[in-house]
């Protein structure tokens, strides 16, 4: 099998994260910040370390910065219900997720929030927040942006958006699901007030994990509530570090995972990650450029504009014909609309769909090669 | 008199450890419970207010302070 769908979920993991797992279930059974024995502090000890190589990861104060998740989209869902109220406005890209449109949808809906989108223009990054400054009004409380396209792999000049949001008196939500691991982020460098990460894709941990990184956790309320661990006897929420947020048991062994897969990706290096990735990518778009039959929708994929993502259709065929093609012959990609629907439409992809290959730190010259081979069959 | 400092979560108390060991102070974490509720404390031989200065300089929050009437030192 060749595995081309890392954007979705990275896989093959490395041994170290599925030995973590394994080691957790085994030896850290405990439930961390629950009870007084010696087996749960030592269990919150390796979650607590986590939490310290997280927040170091992404430039963050401290582990008290860091909230674990079951996802990206459970941290986005967090911050827009937590932080907004009504009457306020949201700025967004022409490139958001479903994970990102649909709660504002469902704040529009039920909470009387306004929210307005952005163009974006690849590899323009004034013209980007140009376009992002003239939305804005002065009810705006909040840019909510992704980081890069899962769909185009285009990256969004976050920083400039960042002083854009301050410079209105906004904050800004980065949903950098697929750039975690890709792509070097510092909270503080890049004055991200809320950081959403996915632990399972360039982080190379297990699905079910996800963080989130603010240095401002004191601006959302809760949108969850149970027991937390900690002053069992009142019946409010405690106002007590990252575990206010983390209710109920949280995912022990998907987290100790995701700090070996951190590991990895630290003795690795982010940079040489992302160059490997990226060249890989690179090849393929040539290749696939060469012929007539294929539609690139994006020009040739540079470092600085993009993440290693490739979209693409084969004249008017549904996009799934390729990927069911391509399945039978044991190579995953992802055909549809990505749960990006406005990512389509931004491309007038909406009907078609189109076909994703994205690689990881696994992924081959031999496997891009086949699949190409099988492209060109399909064509 | 070793009294426990009530510092809240774990995270917390991990965090005050951290910093209390850059300070040269040995900690140890308990959870206790009492009617004001249950939470994670910190523990040393030493003194407990030189502990809970460092720990309010380092924007750690003290939620209460305990006899220690049932921890062996």
């Amino acid at each position: 099998m060749i595995y081309l769908d890392n954007a979705a979920t990275s896989f093959p993991k490395p041994i170290e994260v599925t030995n973590s797992i394994t080691n957790a279930i085994l030896k850290n059974g405990a439930n961390p910040g629950r009870s007084g024995h010696k087996f749960s502090i030592k269990t919150a000890a390796c979650i607590y370390e986590c939490r310290k190589i997280l927040a170091d990861f992404f430039g963050a104060s401290g582990p008290q910065c860091v909230i674990f998740t079951l996802n990206c989209t459970h941290a986005i869902n967090m911050v827009l219900k937590g932080f907004l109220n009504p009457g306020d406005h949201v700025v967004i890209s022409c490139l958001e997720h479903n994970s990102v449109i649909r709660p504002l949808k469902n704040l529009c809906d039920t909470r009387g929030i306004f929210y307005s989108k952005a163009e974006v223009f690849c590899g323009d990054g004034n013209k980007t927040v140009s376009s992002f400054s003239n939305k804005m009004n002065k009810k705006t409380k909040l840019i909510a942006c992704l980081h890069a396209s899962n769909v185009w792999g285009i990256k969004l000049p976050i920083e400039k958006l960042a002083d854009l949001a301050h410079n209105f008196g906004a904050q800004i939500l980065v949903d950098a699901a697929q750039t975690a691991g890709i792509s070097e982020i510092n909270i503080k460098k890049n004055k991200i007030d809320y950081l959403c990460i996915s632990g399972h894709k360039g982080l190379y941990g297990p699905m079910g994990t996800g963080v989130l990184i603010t240095e401002c956790s004191e601006n959302l309320n809760t949108i969850l509530q149970g027991g937390t661990g900690i002053n069992s006897a009142s019946l409010e929420q405690p106002d007590d570090g990252p575990e206010k947020f983390e209710i109920g048991t949280i995912n022990v062994p998907g987290i100790l995972g995701l700090k070996s897969g951190l590991d990895f990706v630290n003795k690795i290096g982010i940079k040489k990650i992302a160059e490997y990735e990226n060249n890989l990518m690179l090849y393929l778009y040539k290749n696939l450029k060469d012929n007539k039959a294929i539609k690139l929708y994006t020009e040739e994929p540079t470092m600085s504009s993009f993440i290693p993502i490739i979209s693409f259709n084969v004249l008017d065929k549904k996009s799934e014909e390729i990927s069911y093609f391509l399945d039978k012959h044991d190579i995953c990609v992802r055909s549809g609309l990505h749960c990006s629907p406005m990512a389509h439409n931004s491309f007038k992809t909406a009907c078609q769909g189109a076909v994703r290959i994205s690689p990881s730190v696994f992924t081959t010259q031999k496997d891009v090669n086949r699949a190409l081979e099988l492209i060109e069959e399909f064509v | 008199m070793l009294d426990l400092v009530l510092v809240g979560s774990i995270t917390n108390a991990f965090k005050a450890k951290d910093i209390l060991k850059k300070n040269n102070i040995k900690t140890h974490i308990f959870k206790i419970s009492n009617k004001e509720g249950c939470g994670y404390v910190v523990c040393s031989p030493n003194e407990t207010n030189q502990i809970i200065k460092i720990l309010k300089k380092n924007n750690i929050k003290i939620l209460g302070r305990f006899p220690n009437d049932f921890i062996i030192s």
